[in-house]
């Protein structure tokens, strides 16, 4: 994170709690908007679940001049957000038994890719450090997708 | 191995495609094609383009002879070539965006890192993703005899995707040029 995002990150924790955490984003979209999804395409899809309400308290709330800070700010507390959801299945998964090692080295494989796709997302662009940030929420959201489809079928 | 086949032989072979065909099911790329192109054509081009992944070995399948599991493994076999046509041109296309913008740097004197080795490094990472991932969906079916199509259309789905996805890379990009 950049010097002046965590700056106005600290500045946003000593404001009231909107929903969610300190940083405006309610993880609660991500799960409400999967619910009503219904195909792996449409879980992908929820990556921007409770981004919209979270820019709106940002840019609200923040006093700042980094024109970025509100979408770092949300970006990065969606991606947390979906690293949770992402951590939850992963476990689920793996406490269902069957194949522990197969799983564990999809997810290795899956964490080298979005590494170096990530890492060629936007460099030394206008924006690029979003773009890295997109990238990586995104791409979580995907895995999390997939493994809900390959998840254990009840 | 095309260069080998001499003219007269590879006329015959052409002869006897349509009859080869009736014997299986019938694939219809002009309808793949169609999909990615009204998708593309349309507002809400991301989620078309992902409706697009299956429809066309799914509408294979239901041709005769396509509800076999040889049918069904050549159905998935050519969606799965239509996706990886279009993901190299996708990644051809994303690797030449980020050449570009690593010269454009590198002239400017730029210490950023630069893009298109990790393009590279992405694209053979997402073949090991892939092999791994559609070896523990097979993991999954062991011992069913579901095994082989469904590793087919876990790499028919993941190969649509990673084409999609190299596709939004280059959509990006562009935009901010």
């Amino acid at each position: 994170m950049k010097p002046l995002a965590a700056a106005g990150l600290v500045a946003l924790l000593a404001i009231p709690v909107h929903a969610g955490d300190a940083s405006g984003f309610d993880p609660a979209a991500i799960d409400q908007c999967l619910e009503g999804a219904v195909t792996q395409g449409a879980r992908a899809d929820c990556a921007d679940a409770g981004m919209e309400a979270c820019l709106t308290y940002t840019r609200g709330k923040y006093t700042g001049d980094d024109p970025d800070f509100p979408m770092a700010n949300c970006l990065d507390a969606s991606h947390q957000a979906w690293e949770a959801q992402l951590t939850t299945l992963y476990e689920a998964a793996l406490a269902a038994g069957g194949t522990p090692e197969g799983l564990r080295e999809m997810e290795r494989s899956w964490i080298a890719f979005r590494k170096a796709l990530c890492a060629s997302a936007g460099v030394g662009k206008e924006g690029g450090d979003l773009a890295h940030a997109r990238c990586l929420r995104n791409e979580t959201a995907r895995q999390a997708a997939l493994l809900m489809e390959l998840g254990p079928q009840e | 191995m095309c260069k080998l086949v001499p003219p007269l032989v590879a006329a015959l072979i052409a002869f006897a495609a349509p009859a080869m065909a009736e014997d299986g099911p019938r694939y219809d790329a002009g309808g793949f094609a169609r999909c990615i192109a009204d998708a593309k054509a349309g507002t809400d081009i991301d989620a078309a383009l992902n409706n697009c992944i299956g429809g066309a070995s799914t509408q294979c399948m239901a041709t005769p002879g396509g509800d076999t599991t040889v049918g069904m493994s050549q159905c998935l076999e050519s969606e799965t070539r239509d996706w990886d046509k279009l993901l190299n041109i996708n990644y051809a296309r994303a690797l030449k965006v980020a050449e570009a913008a690593d010269k454009e740097l590198a002239e400017l004197g730029s210490a950023a890192s630069p893009a298109a080795p990790e393009l590279r490094k992405a694209q053979r990472n997402w073949i090991a993703f892939r092999d791994s991932t559609c070896r523990y969906e097979v993991l999954r079916f062991q011992g069913g005899t579901a095994g082989g199509p469904a590793a087919q259309s876990c790499m028919l789905e993941l190969t649509a995707d990673q084409a999609l996805r190299l596709g939004r890379l280059t959509e990006g990009m562009e935009e901010q040029e």
